[in-house]
Formats: C-alpha cells, structure tokens, sequence
C-alpha cells in the first residue's frame, strides 16, 4: 500500500511510505503553525513521490486526541488531498502510531509489551492511551484509554512502559519517558502511515475523520431569560 | 494564469457556514453551503469551537456536493479560492486546510481572499444582476460585520471608511433578543416581535415608543473623520438593558393592571419612553410598553443609524451606487429605509439575492473568479488565515 499520512495532533507531520518503506517525510516538532506548515509539506511529500512513480492508495490522517485547533488542520488538509487524489481517507488515533513505534521491535528486543502513551493535553492534563501488544496484522491493540486524565491518576496506573511526551511534561509525577527522541515524544506521520498500510493490506476497516475531541467544547448554554414583557 | 472565464472553486469557512461555490468567470454554477446555526442556538450565538466542530464533519461532503450540483470534476478546474481572513481563525483554518489539501494534491493555483471582498465580488456571479458596479459604496451588515467600503474596484481599489468600534450590528440583535428572551438569531427574531407576530396582537411595534441612543452620530462624532463613519452598538444594547428592566420593574409593580400616566417611563439618557404608546397592551394598561415597542425602537435604532452613515459616505465620495451584504440584509426594515432613501437622494440601491448576502463559497469563487483572469499570481500553500485581515488586502 503506498499511503500519505498527515498528523498534526502535536506535531506537524506528512510522510509518504510504500509499505513499511519511508519515502517523505516533513515533520516539524513543537509546531505552532500548522496551517502554513501543511499544504508546502504535502505537496513536496507528494512530489517526492511522483518522482518515483508512487501514486497514494489512501490519505490517513491522525484524529488525535490533540489540540483542537491544530488537530482540524491536518484532517482537514487530508480530506482535501484525498478528494484531489481521489483516494478514501481514513482517520487513525494519533496515539496508535506512537504504540506502533515503540512496539515494533519487541519480538526482537524481548522488551514488555505493555505500553502507555501520554501526550499533552494541556489545562495540567495528559490524553493517555494504554496498549497490550501487536495483534496479528501488527497492529497496537488498545487496553485503555484514550482518555483526558490527570498526571497523578495516570500514576496510579503505574505504567510498566512511558511513551510520550506526556511523561516529559510531569516527570516529578509520571517518572521520564523511555526515549526522548522527538519520534518518540509525539505521533509522527511515518508511523500513522505505516499503520495504515498494515491494517488496509490485512482488509481492518479504519475509522472515520472525526477528530477524538474527548472534551466538550467550554462554552456554556445560555439560560434563557425570560421577560416579563408582554 | 490568464484565462477569460476561468472555472474556480471556492470555500469559505470564517464563521458559521461551511460554504463552497463554484463558477466559471462570471457565470455561477452553484452555491453549495451547509450551516451548523442551530448548534449554536442553545449557546445565544455563535460558538467558535462548535463551528469549527461543524466544518470539519462538513467541508468534504460540501465539496464533493458542489462539484455534483455543478457538473464539474476537479480536472476542469481552473484555480481554487479560500477565505484567508477576516474571521473565527479556528474556523478559517479549517477551510484553508482542505483548500491546500487540494492544491497541493491537484496542483491547482490557490488564491487566499479577503472575506468582506468577497461579498462585495459575489455581485459578479448574481444571476439577477448585470454585473458588479463600480465605484459603489459597500455596507456589510451581520453577526460579525459592520463595515462601510468604498470600493473603486473589487481587486486593487478597495477602502474602509468606518466600521463598528464594538458588536457588529447583528450581534447586537442577538444580544438584545436574548435579553427579551427571544430566539438566536436575533435578527428575525426582533423584526418578528416588532411586528407584533409574537405577542398575537398583530399589532406592529412603534419605533419611536423609546428614543434609543444612536451611536457615534452626535455632531461632533460626524465631524471626526475617525468616527464620521464608525459604528457603536454596545451603548444601545446598555440602553436597551436598561429600558427593559425598568419596563419589568414597571409591570411588576401594577399587578392589577390599572397604570397612572408615566408608570412605565424610564429615566436615564438613553432610554426616555414617549408618553402615549400606542397599542394597548392585553393587561389592558394604557402606555405600558411592549415587547413590540422596544423591539421596533431598537430595529429602529440600529437600522438609522446603518442607513444615515452610508448615505453619508455617498454624499462625502459623491458615488451614487450602494451595494447592501452581509446577513443582516435579510433585515426588512433595513431594506426598506436603505431603499427610500437611497432613492430620495438619486442613490441607485443594489441588494444580491439573500443567499448571496450570507456567507458563502460562491462569492470567494467569484473573487478568485475575477483575480485569476486578471492573471494575477497565486498565493502559494505557505499562507496563514488571518483574523482581522485588513480589507484592502483583497488578495493574501
């Protein structure tokens, strides 16, 4: 499967691979700007590719959680190449691709598979997802979570394995991330990518685009007032 | 890329409808929006999160709809549009994403636009009209706008004469609704109740019931060319907290109904109640105000102080068109008192057809309609969208 994915869940993030194999890639950590990070991003990506002949079978695109402001960004950017391509687009929680990182390599280094990912979620909290392993297709296999959580409920979890960025954030509480690599710190879209081939070349159903918002937005309903008017 | 009639699709995201037109040169094929308003119903207005929720679940279907309703593929296209700014950045961003989305996997050229540009440009494509005219004075009206324009030519010759300081005129609507406990959007829903559709009397408002305070038009305000055209609302809505409250006050005090003379007059400089309103109310009290009498004075307020300001600007840049955008053009009373005196003056008063004047993809399709055959260079994918975008960068 050649896919192009998109996550801007935290980083700002297109890559394009054929099967497991990277051949683009711009990932900007600690972006602010995903909006104009984006569109030159695609298109070099996509141009990277032409140029060895690999036309997208599918647009993925990390549905978070993240912030959501930039998260919109890239699922919005991929609906867009997905349309201009014309390939489906499919959405991928953007914790998977972590997962898939830092589970990857387990059969050969023997490490545990049981892994957390924790990424910012802002307000002094952590989206923090819990993973088991790889299922037969070689995909991360959700235990728990995503969720909004505290630092210190996530520490009552006692997290075998600490992926992310999250753990960086609140070390005092969570204790360090196992890598510090910026690839293991926040979702990437080589990741997202290779994901995606593995469960569309195994026949899985991905998810839809709608962001994993996990939080309501803050505004409040307005009481209706009513007057005494007649 | 210079072509005459080039087919462009437009989108546009900056508020509450998640819009994409397309048209070729001038000629629209379709006009293809989706609008998340009742979301925003429960909240009084428009929720900016809620709205970029919305456009985001909306934006592909709409463009996919738009290319069926207008017999088009993505390979016909010529060039794509998108409002870059004025607007909700969270909600501009989403529409500017899925616009480099396209360009950057179609190759197309993308142009980033000035939203209150484009509402003026969509009079290009309006099928009852026989194009833009120029030089015209705009006055664009809604939730988030108040805006007078001179406009010499929709690209390279657009100016800001005055603007509201504060609310934008319809938003003022959807404040005071909310405070007579009326439904969002307040715009139809004060026109309703100033008509005298709401209380079942049938029986219209009157506008002159309370004397509200119009912004920024003493003699002084006019003579100071910063506020000669600029626009306040915020001093009406106090205004109009002020007289209901007391209003209130008034009616709970009779509770049997019978009033003196004067029971609901209200003191203060900007609420004076006008002895002998006419109409008596269904608790039989003779000059207790209605609902329908603040209702209308309000209307009143807010659509004299619109009309006298852009004839103003008529008068001042001796331009004889006047073109009416933005939602609130839906307003009847707005239109009417636009028209009559616009006509009194030898004014000529276009308004676009309604679905026209809200926010739409076909007038950013117009705008980049109109930019690419000028041949004008695109604006690249590095663009950012831009909140309070200034209008006379027409193009970013």
């Amino acid at each position: 499967m050649i896919v192009v994915a998109i996550d801007t869940s935290a980083a700002a993030s297109v890559a394009l691979v054929d099967g497991e194999r990277l051949i683009a890639d711009r990932t900007e950590f600690a972006a602010r700007r995903h909006v104009e990070f984006v569109g030159p991003a695609l298109a070099e990506v996509l141009a990277e590719g032409r140029a060895e002949g690999l036309v997208p079978d599918a647009v993925v695109v990390g549905i978070g959680p993240g912030p959501f402001t930039g998260l919109r960004a890239g699922i919005a950017a991929g609906i867009g190449a997905a349309l201009g391509i014309g390939v489906p687009v499919h959405g991928v929680v953007s914790h998977d691709a972590l997962a898939l990182r830092a589970l990857a390599d387990t059969a050969a280094t023997g490490a545990a598979t049981t892994v957390t990912i924790a990424t910012d979620a802002r307000r002094r909290e952590v989206y923090a997802t819990t993973y088991s392993g790889l299922d037969d297709a070689g995909l991360p296999v959700p235990a728990s979570g995503p969720a909004a959580l505290f630092p210190a409920d996530l520490a009552e979890c006692r997290p075998a394995r600490r992926v992310g960025r999250g753990f960086a954030l609140y070390r005092d509480v969570l204790g360090d991330p196992e890598d510090e690599d910026p690839n293991a710190l926040d979702p990437t879209a080589a990741w997202l990518a290779r994901l995606a081939h593995r469960a569309l070349s195994s026949g899985r159903a991905l998810r839809g685009t709608e962001p994993l918002y996990l939080r309501e937005p803050d505004a409040k309903p307005s009481a209706r007032r009513e007057t005494l008017l007649s | 890329m210079t072509r005459a009639e080039p087919l462009v699709l437009g989108i546009e995201t900056s508020c509450d409808e998640t819009g994409v037109g397309i048209v070729r040169g001038r000629t629209l094929l379709t006009n293809t929006v989706a609008t998340s308003m009742d979301e925003h119903v429960r909240f009084g207005g428009v929720v900016p999160e809620v709205a970029s929720r919305a456009h985001v679940q909306s934006i592909g279907p709409m463009i996919e709809k738009a290319l069926a309703d207008a017999g088009v593929t993505l390979d016909d296209l010529d060039a794509l549009a998108v409002t870059a700014g004025p607007g909700l950045s969270g909600a501009l961003m989403v529409g500017a994403a899925a616009a480099k989305g396209l360009a950057a996997s179609t190759g197309l050229p993308l142009y980033g636009i000035n939203h209150l540009a484009a509402h003026v440009a969509v009079d290009l494509v309006a099928p009852d009209s026989p194009g833009l005219h120029t030089p015209t004075i705009a006055l664009l009206v809604s939730g988030g706008h108040t805006e007078i324009l001179r406009i010499g030519d929709i690209v390279d010759d657009i100016e800001l004469l005055g603007a509201t300081i504060d609310d934008a005129a319809g938003e003022a609507f959807d404040k005071t609704a909310r405070l007579l406990g009326l439904d969002y959007p307040g715009g139809p829903s004060i026109s309703r109740a100033a008509a005298g559709l709401l209380d079942e009397s049938g029986v219209p408002g009157d506008p002159t019931a309370v004397r509200f305070p119009r912004g920024l038009s003493t003699k002084k305000d006019l003579r100071d060319p910063e506020r000669r055209f600029s626009f306040s609302f915020s001093g009406l809505k106090t205004a109009a907290l002020r007289t209901v409250t007391a209003a209130e006050a008034a009616v709970s005090a009779q509770p049997t109904g019978t009033s003196a003379a004067g029971e609901a007059s209200v003191s203060g400089t900007s609420g004076a109640i006008s002895s002998g309103t006419a109409g008596a109310s269904t608790a039989g009290s003779v000059g207790a105000l209605r609902l329908a009498d603040i209702a209308a004075s309000f209307e009143e307020a807010v659509v004299d102080v619109l009309v006298r300001k852009t004839l103003l600007a008529c008068a001042d840049t001796g331009i004889d068109h006047v073109l009416l955008g933005g939602g609130v053009a839906a307003n009847a009373r707005l239109r009417e008192r636009l028209a009559e005196r616009c006509e009194a003056v030898g004014v000529t008063l276009r308004v676009p057809p309604l679905d026209l004047c809200t926010d739409n993809g076909a007038m950013v399709a117009a705008l980049g309609a109109e930019i690419a055959a000028r041949g004008s260079a695109a604006s690249g994918l590095g663009f950012g969208v831009l909140s309070s975008l200034e209008v006379d960068d027409v193009l970013v």
